[in-house]
């Protein structure tokens, strides 16, 4: 035969159609299909045939998988039938398990989509994997200390984008500013406007809706504004090309700039998010210093793909060593890349960025307790129902006997824990569903349940669901299908159950989580509440502090001075550069009796008379500030120091001793206040000089600080209003209290201490659960025993201590086992804080007591149960 | 014994009627030819797969060389039960239409 060739089918199908035969003994599927497939070649090409072949095949498929699953489907029909008799005839049990996987889901989940949100952080960025910032380390000479900085100097990204090839692109952006804003004849006051580079649009994802990108931000005095701010200030008409005049606060100068574009509002998981952005060419008309002394700007630049970025930081740094500190005169700078992806996580110890992040250490503490939640509730499963085995013991044996060989049970007890685990996983996102809002307020994110339909996510959560399903599945499916039919039938019940140590393992490892997290819970909130009642040295209690986000001029403050101290309730007024719990003002001060070369580095704050008697503060040598000796007044001013300071100064006799900010400046040391806590307690005490105005007002009056009277506060405060009002006019009255203030610096820490807290909760109610299960069925298998034990004459207490004491053991091990860990892990934790509590014996002693409490209470419930319960029920059946 | 549904009356007489050469690609053909309806190959062996384990037809597979097709095919005959099958479901539809007339309705 002289046949041409004829192509051969799809051959993805022709596997997949031969799968079928597998199962068939006399079967030509796929040599018929191929003769027709070739007639249809012959006869419409093989486009239509291979769609032919495809179409029949898959149709082969599903139609195979109908016809013979019928055998399967009814085995299956009686497994599910089986599981839910199960589930329904021992409802606790079946209760414990689904309520304690439900929990775990939820917790899992929560956390889960807490998670995804903090690791997508400003990845809607098109090029952010090859964005990075850099980060200005400055470290002192004696190398005793180093800051890192987000902020650098602005000659940095003219210079990398001249000198190296790697850098596609670079932009500065300023910090935030706040100040006022004139549209027509209306003025607002704003708080985030920032300076950048037209190139900005380069590096970042910021699409404009009008206006040009390119040339948006090439001109001095132009500023692009977000879509939010477009609509707020110009409604529906269209900004472009329109004029708003901006005034930065504490300047009295107002210039007018021109919009040139509208950007999209910067999504929620942008870690910077201005209204305004205003071009750096404005910075160079107005005359501002860009060289390597200019002010701090943010400086972000875009790598070339294939680009090592830590080749890239050692050019750098050889670089600026070689080109640029000379000129700088400073020493010890080090520039490092700090890619946009690791901001938003890894920034806790970097300073100066525009919003507070998240920590990558809370992140992985989530996990892992999410991760032993969801583990407890497997121990719970995988315990009860081992320890359940002897009930099912004899289905496993009829089922043997009828024919059921070990593989196909092993598939009905994880199938079952499947159709366990699945319906908890249903049940905890509806609970996901009524508990994310109040979580995401609680994390402080913008967290939607809609995010929860994301396929990756989707696909996670099956993924968990399953890998739970299997772990919690099948140590019992295994331990299950082993029984020996002849020994079960025989009546040898349980002997070989009993005799499982795991279940003693696993009960010593749940209550380890557990014992430890009450530990880590005790400690945390120990710590937390030293943080909350410390006495700092000075007053936080009924102070209200208002932001200036202006120049005050010394009649506004002598004005403000004169009426507020008139209002009744107010005991005190003061106006400062700083407060005492933010201190973040840094100065160089020269003393006398200066040798080295290097001038005093300090915390600085001008203040005005009242000062220390508004944070009520101790002066410990020498007098406060006062307005009756005019000498305070005269000269280079007059100051008073912390204890630290003065140490660190050197001086025997501090009072009388001059220090001021240059030779000509010096002014005399009247007094020394006690060391309070400036900036937060992780860190020691530092020095700190407060400085007498010259002129008794203060030029950057920054803070407002009142002390108001316990009653009536919110009168007070509103009188506090009306005379702002009346003084200031268009900024807007925000205040807040010193003490909550305060606390918001801990607001991580104290999210932290929640979070550990209900997890505790959480892990406590699960284990006590499976414990209490596990107890239960003690007491049932051992009925008999224990009504003998009772006619025999054992007392209730006997029998009481029969039941309990190998679980009390347990428990006493678990702490045994919890305890170091907690105390490593809770003493690292403590080391971050300068100013800590003390691990003592007694947290030990109450985790302790109170786990063994705890146990002992569920324990109780059915051991008690158990002997009192009348010996006749149990044996007279027998 | 269980009344043959119209589809396994169709496989049958086809088989019947193709004798020696009842193999799937043919009775498929065969099938439309009488009927006009086209079978897929997934419905044609779930049937004959059924068929042959109500013993009503026998396969034998053979080998043949054949550079169109494959090189393998599975003839079936019908059985003596299949007939008895044909036979009873034919009387049956018989009955069911015994003095109806054809413009009855």
């Amino acid at each position: 035969m002289n046949s041409p060739k004829f192509p051969s089918p799809p051959r993805l199908a022709v596997w997949l159609v031969k799968r079928l035969e597998r199962y068939r003994t006399n079967h030509a599927i796929t040599d018929d299909m191929r003769e027709v497939f070739t007639r249809m070649y012959r006869e419409r090409g093989f486009i239509v045939a291979c769609i032919w072949y495809w179409s029949q095949g898959l149709d082969a498929v599903i139609k195979d998988i109908l016809f013979n699953s019928q055998w399967r489907f009814i085995m299956l029909k009686n497994y599910i039938k089986i599981a839910f008799r199960n589930i329904n005839k021992q409802k606790v049990y079946s209760f414990i398990n689904i309520s304690g996987l439900t929990i775990g889901f939820t917790c899992f989940i929560l956390i889960f989509l807490f998670i995804q949100y903090e690791l997508s952080c400003d990845r809607f960025h098109e090029n952010s994997k090859r964005i990075y910032r850099v980060i200005h380390k400055m470290t002192k000479n004696d190398e005793t200390a180093s800051s890192k900085s987000a902020s650098s100097q602005p000659a940095l990204v003219p210079t990398l984008l001249d000198e190296f090839q790697e850098v596609e692109s670079a932009t500065r952006v300023g910090r935030y500013i706040m100040g006022s804003i004139n549209i027509k004849s209306d003025v607002f006051f704003i708080k985030k406007w920032v300076w950048a580079d037209k190139r900005i649009f380069d590096v970042f994802t910021l699409p404009l809706i009008n206006g040009e990108p390119k040339t948006a931000l090439e001109r001095p005095f132009s500023v692009v504004i977000d879509e939010e701010t477009a609509q707020k200030y110009f409604g529906n008409e269209s900004p472009v090309g329109k004029t708003l005049q901006f005034a930065i606060a504490y300047s009295p100068k107002k210039y007018t700039y021109q919009i040139t574009g509208v950007m999209k509002n910067i999504p929620a998981k942008s870690h910077f998010k201005p209204h305004f952005i205003g071009s750096f060419e404005t910075q160079r008309s107005l005359g501002y210093p860009l060289d390597w002394e200019g002010p701090p700007f943010h400086s972000y630049i875009l790598l070339h793909k294939n680009s090592d970025y830590h080749e890239l930081e050692n050019k750098i740094q050889t670089y600026i060593e070689r080109n640029i500190i000379p000129i700088s005169r400073r020493k010890n700078w080090t520039y490092t890349l700090q890619p946009l992806t690791d901001i938003h996580l890894r920034s806790t110890d970097i300073q100066n960025n525009f919003e507070q992040g998240g920590d990558i250490k809370y992140v992985y503490i989530c996990s892992v307790l999410a991760f032993f939640i969801i583990l407890i509730a497997c121990v719970n499963y995988i315990n009860l129902s081992t320890a359940r085995g002897i009930r099912r013991s004899r289905e496993v044996c009829i089922r043997k006997v009828v024919g059921a060989n070990r593989s196909q049970l092993i598939k009905q007890f994880l199938g079952e824990s499947m159709i366990l685990t699945l319906a908890s996983l249903m049940m905890a996102i509806v609970f996901v569903y009524v508990f994310i809002g109040p979580f995401a307020t609680f994390v402080g994110r913008d967290i939607k349940i809609h995010s929860i339909a994301n396929p990756g996510i989707i696909l996670v959560l099956i993924g968990t669901g399953l890998l739970v399903g299997i772990l919690s599945g099948f140590y019992p499916a295994v331990f299950l299908s082993r029984f020996s039919p002849i020994t079960i039938l025989k009546g040898v019940i349980g002997q070989k159950i009993k005799k499982i140590n795991l279940r003693n393992g696993l009960v010593v490892f749940q209550f380890s989580i557990s014992i430890f997290l009450i530990f880590s819970t005790l400690i945390i909130s120990g710590q937390l509440n030293y943080i909350h009642n410390k006495k700092l040295g000075y007053e936080r209690k009924h102070v209200v502090v208002v932001d200036l986000p202006f120049n005050t001029g010394s009649q506004i403050q002598d004005t403000a001075r004169n009426e507020l101290m008139q209002i009744h309730g107010i005991k005190g007024v003061t106006f400062s550069l700083t407060l005492p719990i933010l201190m973040d003002w840094n100065a160089r001060m020269d003393y006398q009796g200066r040798q080295s070369d290097e001038l005093f580095e300090t915390n600085y704050c001008d203040v005005d008379h009242s000062f220390i008697d508004v944070f009520n503060m101790e002066i410990i040598e020498g007098r406060n500030f006062s307005r009756e000796i005019t000498s305070d007044l005269s000269g280079g001013g007059s100051y008073i120091l912390n204890e630290t300071a003065a140490k660190q100064l050197g001086w025997d006799e501090p009072i009388g001793e001059k220090i001021g900010q240059g030779p000509d400046e010096m002014g005399q040391v009247i007094g020394i206040v006690k060391d309070f806590n400036s900036r937060s307690l992780y860190e020691p005490h530092k020095p700190v000089v407060l400085k007498l105005a010259p002129g008794g007002y203060i030029f950057r009056s920054r803070f407002m600080a009142v002390k108001i009277s316990t009653e009536n506060i919110t009168g007070t405060i509103e009188a506090v209003e009306k005379l702002w009002k009346k003084l200031v006019r268009i900024y807007p009255f925000e205040y807040y209290f010193l003490d909550n203030a305060y606390d918001n610096m801990y607001k991580s820490e104290i999210r932290f201490g929640t979070i550990f807290k209900y997890f505790t909760l959480l892990a406590i109610f699960i284990s006590c659960f499976g414990l209490f299960g596990l107890v239960s069925f003690t007491a049932e298998q051992s009925r008999k025993e224990i009504s003998i034990r009772r006619i025999l004459g054992a007392s209730t207490q006997n029998i009481f201590m029969f039941l309990s004491w190998k679980f009390i053991k347990w428990v006493i091990i678990a702490n045994l086992i919890a305890l170091p860990i907690g105390y490593y892990l809770m003493h690292k934790w403590l080391q971050d804080f300068a100013f800590r509590i003390d691990l003592s014996f007694f947290m030990f002693f109450y985790a302790f007591v109170l786990a063994f409490f705890i146990a002992l209470c569920t324990i109780s419930i059915q051991s008690i149960k158990a002997a009192t319960a009348n010996p006749a029920d149990s044996l007279r059946h027998e | 014994m269980k009344i043959l549904s119209v589809n396994e009356q169709i496989f049958l007489i086809a088989i019947w009627r193709l004798k020696d050469e009842a193999y799937g690609v043919r009775i498929r053909d065969k099938i439309k030819e009488m009927t006009g309806r086209t079978f897929t190959f997934g419905t044609l062996y779930n049937t004959l797969d059924y068929l042959a384990k109500k013993d009503y037809v026998t396969s034998r597979a053979v080998q043949i060389l054949n550079q169109a097709g494959g090189n393998k095919r599975v003839y079936y005959t019908i059985t003596k039960a299949g007939l008895e099958a044909l036979r009873e479901a034919r009387e049956l539809q018989e009955a069911l239409w015994k003095g109806i007339k054809k413009y009855a309705f």
